[in-house]
């Protein structure tokens, strides 16, 4: 019976160790999952006197994309996002830690994928999202809870393999 | 003269090559109190840096640990105490964010897994002793049992 040790040992190791393989450790759990958007009033990017609190963002199913011109990453997603808005998909920018014309300048030049840019250029959105790394994209559903978190860039295969789906499930 | 020069390109070497070592965190919190500073070296030692894991908030010099240190310093001004500003950040940057994570049913491998395997390891040890023991009392009869039968033979002859 003894002699049975090493081995239930060794694969109560292996089973341990292969539910690790394949998870990427620098992402992180998503604390606000299934939590409404944090309460917050801040100014759009473009009008600095029309103030947008979590209200505005209820109503329909939409991307939250946090972006910054500081951000390489959100440049190589950008032009995706453009084409996710043109076939309808609506994108709220989250404009994360940036300068105003900085950011004006972006949407002028590679286009403006935004229904609306949510200016936080203190991160306090950002910091009260747990956003610790642009680009993230969130999904949030019609009531304004966040339904899901992507960290990093929004590509055609995030989009239809992972993105896509759950925002179909929750636009039903 | 060429000594000069040659410190000179020594120092601009390790300049170069070390850059790292002279951004430590320069920004200055000021506090009511010694007892508030107190909370706020642990608590930042306490907290770990989202984006540059394996760093406490201390140590690490990326923005979003900045601006942590930021909010712990608020907290403390806003008279929060130490376990309320880290389930503040707990709440949004989740369990990860504290290299002291709460017991619960899901840590509870963390907390008492090394325990248990002691516990196993010390089970497996004394049973293998006594196995072995036995094993040897074993071993003693039957050399006597061969005496016996070598005995019976032996008078024989």
């Amino acid at each position: 019976m003894y002699k049975w040790i090493p081995l239930v040992i060794a694969i109560g190791l292996a089973l341990v160790l292969y539910t690790a393989i394949g998870k990427d450790p620098t992402k992180l759990e998503t604390a606000r999952l299934n939590d409404p958007v944090p309460d917050f009033q801040l100014s759009t990017l473009q009008n600095v006197d029309r103030l947008i609190t979590q209200e505005d963002l209820k109503g329909q199913v939409i991307l939250m994309n946090v972006w910054a011109t500081w951000c390489p990453s959100c440049r190589a997603e950008h032009g995706y996002l453009v084409e996710l808005a043109k076939n309808g998909v609506p994108i709220v920018g989250l404009n994360y830690k940036d300068e105003r014309p900085a950011a004006l300048g972006w949407l002028e030049r590679l286009g403006n994928p935004y229904t609306v840019n949510i200016f936080d250029p203190e991160g306090k959105l950002g910091f009260d999202l747990g956003v610790y790394g642009a680009p993230e994209t969130y999904l949030i559903d019609k009531k304004g809870y966040v339904r899901f978190r992507h960290v990093g860039v929004v590509d055609a295969p995030t989009w239809t393999q992972v993105l896509e789906p759950l925002y179909k499930k929750l636009s039903k | 003269m060429i000594n000069k020069s040659i410190f000179s390109l020594v120092a601009l070497l390790s300049c170069l090559l070390f850059p790292q070592i002279s951004f430590a965190s320069i920004d200055v919190y000021e506090f009511e109190d010694e007892s508030l500073r107190a909370d706020f070296v642990t608590l930042t030692k306490e907290l770990r840096c989202p984006k540059c894991q394996n760093q406490d908030i201390a140590d690490s010099n990326a923005p979003i640990a900045s601006d942590m240190r930021k909010e712990v310093h608020r907290l403390l001004g806003e008279g929060k105490d130490k376990e309320s500003i880290v389930n503040y950040m707990i709440d949004r940057f989740g369990e990860f964010v504290t290299y002291k994570p709460k017991k619960s049913l899901e840590t509870f491998m963390l907390w008492y897994g090394p325990l248990i395997l002691i516990f196993i390891g010390v089970l497996i040890i004394v049973s293998l002793l006594k196995m072995n023991k036995k094993k040897s009392y074993k071993q003693e009869g039957s050399s006597e049992e061969v005496r016996k039968i070598l005995d019976k033979y032996a008078n024989d002859k």
